[in-house]
């Protein structure tokens, strides 16, 4: 609604107010003078009449006080009422005491907008840090654990163990072949104890010769008669000692057999040790080897995994790296805020000084040239000076360094 | 032995998101709030180079390098000035206090680690 209807709908409510007061009134005395003309000079009728007319004066003071205050409920802001030139000073004073009012409080506003941006912003920058802190700290982590030159990472400790491992399968194939060894050394002593058996069976056809030869010279002893019988006593020595002899190569073969027999026995189980110990060994590679497969497998894995990870971080840990761009433009905001504060505060101070103690105005005047000037001198930003002359800047993604 | 770096500036986000980007890199920092605070931080330890805000309360960025350069300890450590002014009269101003470089915000990180790196002897 413009202000001219404003002043009109104001002029044309006051008849309309009379109007809704009067109406009941006359209504009243219109009804009282018509039941005193049809009741006669009656007391009655002229309490009647009295009292239509009372009914009607209430009826119409409250019409019009109702109106008035419905009136109130729709009635423009006293401060947009055509003020007369009279009270054009009295305007002046109100915008002071406005601007006195507001300024402070836009000025507080303004302060703790830009105080929780900044609490804000820190509160994030320090959130980022610490994810930075985390990220880099596990992806270090991770590549210690599986770095090969680190005495203590996996790869090394799986390759130790494998090393281990196939270590103590030479020395079992060191052992079997041992054995081989052995077995070979105990055939070849068979090989002897057959000659020893041959040796002793010669040993007992000599002591059997022997034996003969004694025979023959106690019959020769015999024959020579006393000229003989020293010879005789020989020829019966000769034959014992051939049959000693004979029984010693009984013996040694006996013996022989003996040994020949153990170490058949022993040559057999050797033989079947050697068997089993071959499947054990055989079986013990095959497992050893399917468990380092198994954690080659499992490192292969865990290498990858940890490679995504790493390279996953160091995404993420530049990602936020590149928010730091970002983060600085609270700084930037904060200095336009700040300097509107500070302009908010001179204003205050201008239009206090504009008037004194008594509330009468000074005198003193607000050039608009110079205040504008002044406040581009306090700008520290090129955006704030091209705000200021109404034109754009478009923000800038890289940084601008001289070097001097 | 990791190299000390003095971020001067008033925004605490700010020196927070610096600190970040040279904690990264490897160098250790120490964080001053306006050119007095960080004149007080420099009687300390060993500072290898300092980055610092041209606004700042109590005492600006210009006379904080012009009081570093009268310390004798830190006469020719070099300072990076790093402020959203891009004016050239303020740069002038840097660089007759001292400063070697002026860097405007928002810095980009990989160039301001480059520019440390320039600036700090090996």
């Amino acid at each position: 609604m413009s202000h001219g209807n404003n002043v009109m709908l104001a002029n044309q409510r006051e008849p309309v107010s009379l109007a809704f007061g009067v109406l009941p009134v006359m209504n009243g005395v219109v009804g009282a003078v018509a039941v005193m003309v049809l009741s006669g000079d009656g007391y009655q009728g002229i309490m009647t009449g009295s009292a239509l007319v009372v009914l009607g004066l209430i009826t119409g003071l409250w019409s019009r006080r109702r109106y008035k205050a419905q009136l109130k409920q729709h009635d423009v802001p006293d401060a947009l009422k055509p003020v007369s030139s009279q009270n054009q000073q009295d305007s002046s004073s109100d915008l002071k005491a406005v601007c006195l009012s507001t300024l402070p409080i836009w000025r507080r506003h303004i302060e703790s907008a830009r105080l929780h941006t900044e609490e804000a912003v820190v509160g994030l920058t320090n959130r980022f840090a610490g994810l930075v802190e985390r990220l880099q700290a596990t992806v270090a982590a991770s590549r210690d654990t599986h770095d090969e030159n680190d005495d203590g990472g996996i790869v090394n400790t799986i390759e130790h163990s494998e090393s281990v491992l196939e270590d103590i399968l030479v020395s079992l194939r060191s052992t079997q072949q041992g054995r081989i060894t052995m077995l070979n050394e105990v055939r070849v002593l068979t090989n002897y104890t057959d000659e020893l058996k041959q040796m002793a069976t010669e040993v007992a056809a000599i002591a059997a010769q022997t034996n003969l030869l004694a025979l023959n010279a106690a019959i020769e002893a015999a024959r020579a008669g006393s000229a003989g019988r020293g010879f005789a006593v020989v020829a019966d020595e000769v034959r014992k000692l051939s049959s000693l002899s004979s029984d010693t190569g009984r013996s040694m073969t006996e013996k022989v057999n003996i040994i020949n027999e153990a170490i058949d026995r022993t040559f057999k189980n050797a033989e079947q040790a050697t068997v089993e110990d071959e499947a054990i060994f055989n079986r013990s590679e095959a497992s050893l080897h399917e468990v380092i497969e198994k954690f080659s497998n499992i490192v292969n894995e865990l290498t990858r995994s940890t490679e995504t990870m790493q390279k996953e971080g160091e995404g993420i840990v530049h990602e936020i790296e590149s928010l730091y761009v970002d983060l600085q433009f609270q700084d930037r905001t904060s200095q336009i805020l700040t300097q509107i504060e500070s302009n908010l505060a001179e204003l205050e101070d201008t239009v206090t000084n504009m008037s004194d103690v008594n509330g009468s105005d000074t005198g003193q005047v607000l050039d608009v040239n110079v205040w504008l000037n002044k406040m581009e001198q306090s700008y520290v930003m090129l955006e704030q000076r091209m705000n200021h002359g109404g034109a754009e800047e478009k923000n800038k993604d890289s940084s601008e360094i001289t070097f001097f | 032995m990791a190299k000390t770096i003095l971020i001067v500036d008033d925004s605490s986000s700010l020196r927070q998101v610096v600190s970040m980007a040279l904690k990264g890199a490897g160098y250790d920092t120490i964080e001053a709030c306006d050119g007095q605070d960080a004149l007080n931080k420099l009687t300390g330890g060993k500072v290898h180079l300092i980055i610092s805000d041209v606004n700042m309360p109590n005492m600006d960025g210009i006379t904080f390098v012009k009081e570093v350069k009268k310390n004798p300890s830190y006469k020719f450590t070099p300072v990076i000035m790093l402020t959203t002014e891009s004016q050239e009269g303020k740069k002038s101003e840097g660089q007759a206090a001292g400063a070697k470089a002026w860097v405007v915000k928002p810095f980009q990180p990989q160039q301001m680690l480059a520019a440390v790196a320039k600036l700090i002897m090996p």
